[in-house]
């Protein structure tokens, strides 16, 4: 800022502001991202190979343990029924991730707003989270009949709580002076909250998304798993359980690769979202020139 | 201690109607900490005046009083020439306060820090915006107003959040040692800074140091505080003329009164 001669001070301190790293990018991702992407996509394809050659060289049958070239085929030959199946499991894990988001967030501001509500309703909280959700899956498919609804329930049951108790924590996060500014200019309730609490407990939210993000996807196939052996769903678990009965292994295999690469999508996104929000300010998402 | 008496005051300036006037003031914290004990001080318009002391002499949970965050356990904080109490009858004091740390938003570009104030008072956004960018331009930070705390050094944010307590065109700023993180080629320039805002804008500025040399340079006025408990001991006059620059820093009499300032301080701490 030379130019800012008309300014009523002498000069700043701006040779001391930091420097962050600038970096060449490959593809559009920085060039220090790419051994991180690389290093596990050629160890899997060393391990898919390995894998391959023992089936090829041991001769196993396919029902015993199908070759990766196996289960591709098969994922690419039993796709509509598979397809069918991935669709059920993922609307309920985003509809259980969505209803696990606003009821967190909802609760965890009732909660730092309302000390008596929290002292009453969070150790319900917690012994929800802490009951295995399989145990209490008969329970809920029984009492609510529907069975979509009822998977929806039980992965949001699984869901929640990581985002309940990590906004809790960013929401009372705030610095404590940033609390003493916004007393001392008279700041509303609802200022406060919007301005401050909110913004501070962002970070520790999306710390609690990611996790849950995960944690859906397994409510909703574990869900599946209790419900699926009353014969009574229809999506990827109760599709592994079918082919078990079938001994149509290679299927199995392949429902079960689906369910994962689902999860790592879940995992990316929701740091995606993170990163994005995250990366103009938060400590986390910088990297400093050393 | 032979020659200091000339300069050691007991009374304040002239009499004129303090701005704030403080009255037996008490503070016991609730682990039986006496911070402060039996404190009486007036502030008058427009001067500038610093609370000089040792750790734990209770300056910063003075200014903590003055501001309302804390409750006094005993005493009084008057505001005899203060407007009248806002609508819903609360006395609303124009107020603007610096603390150790910038305290800014790190979610926040340098704008939006500047605005709060403006933003919690409901002033509509483009004069807010209009009155922050130019408050930002005073504090010599044109051009960085979207720039991210965590973008700017430690002199840019702490001129940041100076421009955040100005903002408000305050009668009286509170500082708690705002500088005392920064290295000494950044606080002399943001003390020739917080001068220059101070002689244009002319509010009443308590400034909590422990360091002499820096309540020399900045005040007409020096309250030396003791600590254990927490009590003013004596007062110092700086009747050097404004503005002060480099000249003031290296002349005999600002040695002169330093050497009074290092003096009062330690009769302070030893006593």
């Amino acid at each position: 800022m030379s130019e800012a001669t008309t300014t009523a001070v002498r000069g700043t301190d701006q040779e001391n502001a930091p420097v962050f790293a600038v970096e060449e990018t490959v593809l559009g991702i920085p060039k220090s991202r790419w051994p991180g992407i690389l290093a596990p996509l050629v160890t899997g394809a060393f391990f898919l190979g390995f894998w391959e050659f023992m089936v090829w060289l041991k001769n196993i049958p396919p029902y015993l343990l199908p070759s990766p070239s196996v289960i591709a085929t098969t994922l690419v030959t039993d796709w509509p029924t598979l397809s069918i199946a991935l669709g059920v499991t993922l609307r309920i894990t985003f509809a259980a991730l969505i209803a696990a988001v606003s009821v967190g967030v909802a609760l965890a501001i009732v909660f730092t707003q309302s000390k008596w509500l929290e002292r009453s309703l969070l150790p319900y909280a917690v012994i929800l989270q802490v009951t295995p959700v399989v145990s209490i899956a008969p329970l809920i498919i029984i009492w609510v009949g529907d069975v979509n609804l009822s998977l929806l329930i039980c992965a949001w049951l699984v869901a929640f709580f990581p985002i309940l108790s990590n906004t809790i924590l960013g929401l009372n996060s705030a610095d404590h002076n940033l609390v003493a500014l916004f007393q001392l200019y008279r700041a509303s309730r609802w200022q406060t909250l919007r301005y401050l609490r909110l913004p501070a407990a962002l970070p520790y939210f999306l710390g609690g998304l990611k996790i849950s993000g995960g944690l859906a996807l397994i409510g909703a196939v574990v869900a599946e798993f209790v419900a699926g052996t009353g014969g009574t769903a229809s999506g990827l678990a109760y599709r592994i359980l079918e082919s078990g009965y079938q001994l149509k292994i290679p299927r199995m295999f392949a429902a079960l690769l689906m369910i994962s690469l689902s999860g790592i999508a879940i995992f990316l996104a929701t740091s995606y979202v993170s990163h994005r929000l995250l990366h103009r300010w938060h400590e986390s998402a910088i990297k400093r020139e050393s | 201690m032979a020659n200091a008496g000339s300069a050691l005051v007991a009374g304040g300036p002239a009499k004129r109607r303090p701005l704030v006037s403080i009255r037996g003031l008490s503070k016991k914290f609730s682990n039986g900490t006496l911070a402060l004990r039996d404190v009486d001080l007036d502030l008058y318009p427009g001067e500038f005046v610093s609370l000089l002391g040792p750790s734990g002499c209770g300056k910063s949970t003075l200014l903590r009083i003055v501001s309302d965050l804390s409750a006094p356990s005993a005493g009084t904080v008057d505001w005899p020439g203060a407007d009248s109490a806002d609508a819903y009858g609360h006395e609303e004091h124009s107020l603007g306060f610096v603390f150790q740390e910038p305290t800014l938003m790190p979610w926040a570009p340098a704008l939006e820090n500047v605005l709060l104030p403006l933003r919690l008072k409901h002033m509509p956004m483009t004069e807010a915006r209009e009155r922050a960018a130019a408050m930002l331009e005073l504090v010599g930070l044109r051009g960085f107003e979207k720039s991210y705390p965590r973008e700017l050094s430690g002199g840019m944010k702490m001129r940041v959040s100076i421009a955040r307590a100005l903002v408000t065109e305050p009668k009286v700023l509170l500082m708690d040692e705002p500088f005392a993180a920064l290295d000494e080629i950044t606080r002399h320039k943001l003390n020739d800074d917080l001068l220059t805002l101070w002689e244009a804008n002319r509010f009443t500025a308590v400034f909590v140091t422990h360091s002499v040399f820096e309540s020399v340079y900045l005040s007409q006025r020096i309250v030396v505080m003791a600590a254990r408990p927490g009590r003013v001991m004596s007062e110092l006059m700086v009747d050097a003329p404004f503005p002060r620059d480099n000249l003031f820093r290296t002349s005999p009499e600002y040695a002169h009164l330093c050497r009074l300032g290092s003096e009062a301080l330690l009769k302070a701490i030893n006593a």
